[in-house]
């Protein structure tokens, strides 16, 4: 019994050694940006400011009931200090539930007003676009689609792809038709695109590998998805779509506090930091190749920035009960029950 | 024999009752407080379900569930059987490597492998470079959809029946078999003797593949074929409510007890207990059929397993992108295998005693537990995964639920169910006359456990370690939910850096989970067999 008691003493200990792991200063971030560019990001920053941050990552990718759910879950005793959602409808969603803290950092006076909580609950930073991938293979730039009223196109039967609206995205896509068309427009068109037989994907991540495959001919996707493939030297190409109507629609990263927070000043310097001019930059030059919201930032030839693009006119703020109102449809609509 | 029945003679050096109480102790806090936690959030919330979820859909949901989950516990049935078969019984050329290669699938997350195939069935991938085009279009079309899905879990599943056979016919006694051959000729022999007596792995192996197939998400989404899953995992994403996912996890929960409950019809025929005697079966030779059987065996292999393998390796980078993936993995890899061994031990300790416990037990009660036990497998993990966190995060309980200690509780809930039966199957096999002479001998309990039931059962623990070990180091949605921040397993990684690496980065963590796996698995095989050499020569 000797060497069986001597196991499980080892046992407890690992546990216990574990379980005791704790560095006096430390951050809590729960994101959804994908790990790709966030790790680096808060690795530099725990380089400068010598303060350790445990991240949970998640991806938008529709594989994980993702980190906006754990706060929620964790509501009665918070474990998170940030929440860095990789678009600002998730934290809108959390802002309602009560589940956020105002702060208004420092760092975000040179970010325009719109892509801010008026109440500071989130701040927006670095933006991506909803953008049309299209395969060069399989259509010819002058007949490229240009318009997310494409997706209704009979020409396109079959051919063109949409991640899941219920996840990521693309549910921001759908509140954002739905605030500037009206809800009963935006229905219509969403009956339109699935009598269309548009191919209803995982992710955008997935839009993108079936774009470049030739799988499909075209798909909305995200700019950072976009310019991966394009970076890949995949046959692709990219389209801002509507950019003589409604425009394209900008979606910024969004960071908050989280309401009972158990590392609060850490996590201020950390959301001071994320909405840095010098995050900007990182996140611009990346393969995210994201879009700095404030206007100083320098950006490489292959980012456009926000002031070059005629944006969607929403109010992010107010997605939240645009969503709020479309969401059962939608679970209807994607015959997910 | 009854146990608490010997535990009434205070002289007696019989005790297993702490032991057993103590296995059962470690389930009920891992894994029956979050169900009661469910069953209590589900009981004050059943009001919503009809308004919420009775549809013709939640119907035409669950019918593709049961008609996928059926087919592909059907298929696996077939498959593992006939290469446990194949591995045990039989000489065809080279069947431990054919046993090892049909084994990889297991070793990756079914999403990974179904990644893998689009690489052989894409609109543009290696049928229509092969064949053309048209070709090409057909083969996707039948690939984004039942049958692509199908294919994907059968493959990733058939290892699970294959080894619960292979060990289950290595626990024959050769007597029975050679009392047969006086009379009959071997096919007969296998179909006769050896496949009833191994009916029960073949149920258990097709049940477990049925639970899992049932809970699986990712795969039919990619390959856009609807299943109730989905509904679970859209009321935790989209609409981030908890006990509305809870409430639709239920119906799963009910049909996976249905799975149950077929099994226990299918096995409602005793089988009988034989006492071992010795390890090696006797092997039937195939004669003339070796080398079509052969080719045939191979040949599965070969296109099954190689080629997607192959997809992904072509996927990979050079050595140099090796090298850096590892780097970046090597916390996560740490961290998995650790994580995986240690769950998979007090698993295999937890379920040893409990398997022990119901199958010594004629009462019918007891008998329930083991029931009762599937819930915690049957439950979907993301739900399991929230109602930990529900019930371990609380004021006093920081050491346990930031830390990896919640994994280990995640990983022991959801996992030991099907090692309890796993082990349990064995043990049937296993007469009690055995340990009433051990107990008429004045040895004690543990003693007995040590040094008979130990290493009769040392093929079937081996192997349910190994099967344990496996589905930890795979696991996704349990341990994405409960992992503590700043830790993450190979799976999660691979995940949370599928989204915008490149394709190399995901195949290379892939392929590497691969060669993990197996390496920790040979590791552990071969320690077995110094420890038994050991112990042999001592």
């Amino acid at each position: 019994m000797t060497k069986f008691r001597l196991a499980l003493a080892s046992l407890v200990a690992i546990a216990l050694t574990a379980a005791c792991q704790r560095s006096g200063s430390e951050v809590v971030v729960y994101t959804s940006e994908d790990q790709v560019f966030s790790e680096p990001v808060l690795k530099e920053f725990e380089r400068t400011t010598g303060i350790k941050v445990r991240a949970v990552y998640d991806t938008e990718e529709t594989k994980s009931t993702g980190v906006a759910l754990r706060v929620v879950a964790e509501r009665d005793r918070p474990q998170a200090d940030v929440f860095w959602a990789n678009e600002p409808l998730r934290a809108v969603m959390l802002q309602q539930q009560g589940l956020l803290e105002t702060y208004r950092s420092p760092s975000a006076d040179g970010i325009p007003a719109r892509y801010r909580d008026p109440a500071d609950h989130w701040t927006g930073f670095s933006a991506r676009a909803r953008v049309i991938l299209y395969n060069t293979n399989e259509v010819k730039p002058d007949a490229a689609p240009s318009s997310v009223r494409d997706l209704t196109d009979p020409r396109w039967k079959g051919r063109a792809g949409l991640a899941n609206p219920l996840f990521g995205t693309t549910t921001t896509q759908v509140a954002a038709l739905v605030a500037v068309w009206g809800d009963p427009a935006a229905r219509k068109f969403l009956d339109e695109i699935k009598a269309n037989g548009v191919r209803l994907v995982t992710s955008n991540g997935e839009a993108k590998d079936l774009v470049a495959s030739g799988e499909l001919a075209w798909a909305f996707t995200d700019t950072d998805d976009a310019s991966e493939a394009v970076e890949q030297h995949k046959p692709v190409a990219v389209v801002y779509p509507d950019q003589d109507t409604i425009g394209t629609l900008v979606m910024p990263n969004a960071v908050a506090l989280v309401k009972g927070a158990p590392h609060p000043e850490a996590a201020k310097k950390l959301i001071d930091y994320l909405l840095s001019r010098q995050v900007e930059e990182q996140l611009a030059k990346s393969t995210a190749a994201q879009m700095p919201l404030h206007r100083d930032v320098t950006v490489p030839s292959n980012v456009k920035p926000v002031a070059a693009i005629k944006d969607m006119a929403v109010t992010y703020a107010t997605l939240g009960k645009t969503i709020d109102g479309i969401l059962p449809y939608l679970r209807q609509w994607s015959g997910t029950s | 024999m009854e146990w608490y029945e010997l535990k009434s003679r205070p002289s007696s050096r019989w005790r297993p009752a702490p032991w057993l109480a103590g296995s059962l102790f470690v389930v009920l806090i891992a894994g029956a407080l979050p169900l009661v936690l469910i069953a209590v959030i589900a009981v004050g919330d059943i009001a919503r379900a009809g308004t919420t979820f009775v549809s013709w859909r939640t119907v035409m949901l669950l019918g593709n569930t049961l008609v996928l989950g059926i087919a592909v516990a059907v298929l696996v049935g077939i498959l593992g059987t006939t290469f446990g078969l194949l591995a045990a019984k039989t000489n065809v050329p080279g069947r431990r490597a054919l046993v090892a290669l049909l084994t990889f699938p297991l070793f990756v997350p079914p999403y990974v492998l179904a990644l893998g195939w689009f690489t052989v069935f894409g609109r543009h991938a290696l049928i229509a470079a092969v064949v053309g085009r048209p070709a090409g279009i057909r083969a996707s079309d039948f690939f984004f959809g039942l049958g692509g899905v199908v294919l994907v879990l059968t493959i990733a599943y058939t290892p699970i029946v294959m080894h619960l056979v292979r060990i289950a016919l290595h626990s024959i006694d050769p007597a029975i078999e050679e009392s047969a051959r006086l009379r009959s000729r071997w096919p007969r022999i296998v179909w006769r003797i050896d496949l009833p007596l191994v009916v029960p792995a073949i149920a258990l192996g097709m049940l477990i593949t049925f639970i899992l197939v049932i809970g699986e998400f990712g795969v039919p989404a990619y390959l856009r074929y609807p299943v109730f899953s989905g509904t679970v995992f859209t009321e935790f994403a989209a609409f981030l409510d908890i006990r509305a996912a809870v409430l639709a996890s239920l119906p799963l929960m009910l049909l996976a007890l249905a799975g149950v409950a077929a099994e226990r019809y299918w096995l409602r025929m005793p089988t009988q207990a034989f006492a071992h005697v010795r390890r090696m079966p006797l092997g039937a030779p195939l004669g003339s059929w070796r080398l079509p059987i052969a080719l045939a065996g191979w040949g599965y292999a070969v296109v099954t397993v190689v080629l997607p393998l192959a997809g992904l390796e072509l996927q990979a980078g050079n050595w140099a992108s090796y090298r850096a993936t590892l780097r970046g993995a090597s916390s996560a890899i740490v961290a998995s295998v650790w994580t995986a061994a240690v769950a998979a031990t007090i698993v295999l300790a937890t379920a040893l005693m409990l398997s022990y416990l119901i199958e010594r037990s004629s009462s019918r009660r007891l008998n329930g537990i083991d029931t009762a036990l599937l819930l915690p497998f049957a439950a979907p993990g993301t739900v399991l995964g929230v109602s930990l966190i529900l019930l371990w995060n609380r004021p006093g309980m920081a050491g346990v639920y930031t830390s990896v200690v919640i994994l280990l509780i995640a990983y022991v809930a959801h996992y030991t169910p099907i090692a309890v039966r796993a082990v349990g199957v064995a043990l049937q096999d296993i007469s009690p006359a055995v340990e009433h002479a051990a107990r008429l001998a004045g040895v004690p309990w543990t003693k007995m456990l040590r040094r008979v039931l130990v290493p009769m059962l040392a093929p079937a623990l081996a192997g349910t370690w190994g099967l344990t070990f496996v589905m930890c180091l795979r696991d996704l949605d349990l341990a994405m939910t409960v992992r503590p921040p700043g830790v993450e397993t190979l799976p999660i990684r691979i995940y949370t850096l599928m989204a915008n690496s490149s394709s190399s980065v995901t195949a290379e963590l892939a392929l590497v989970m691969v060669g993990l796996t197996l390496a920790v698995i040979l590791v552990a095989v071969a320690t077995v067999g110094v420890t038994r050499r050991m112990s042999a020569s001592t």
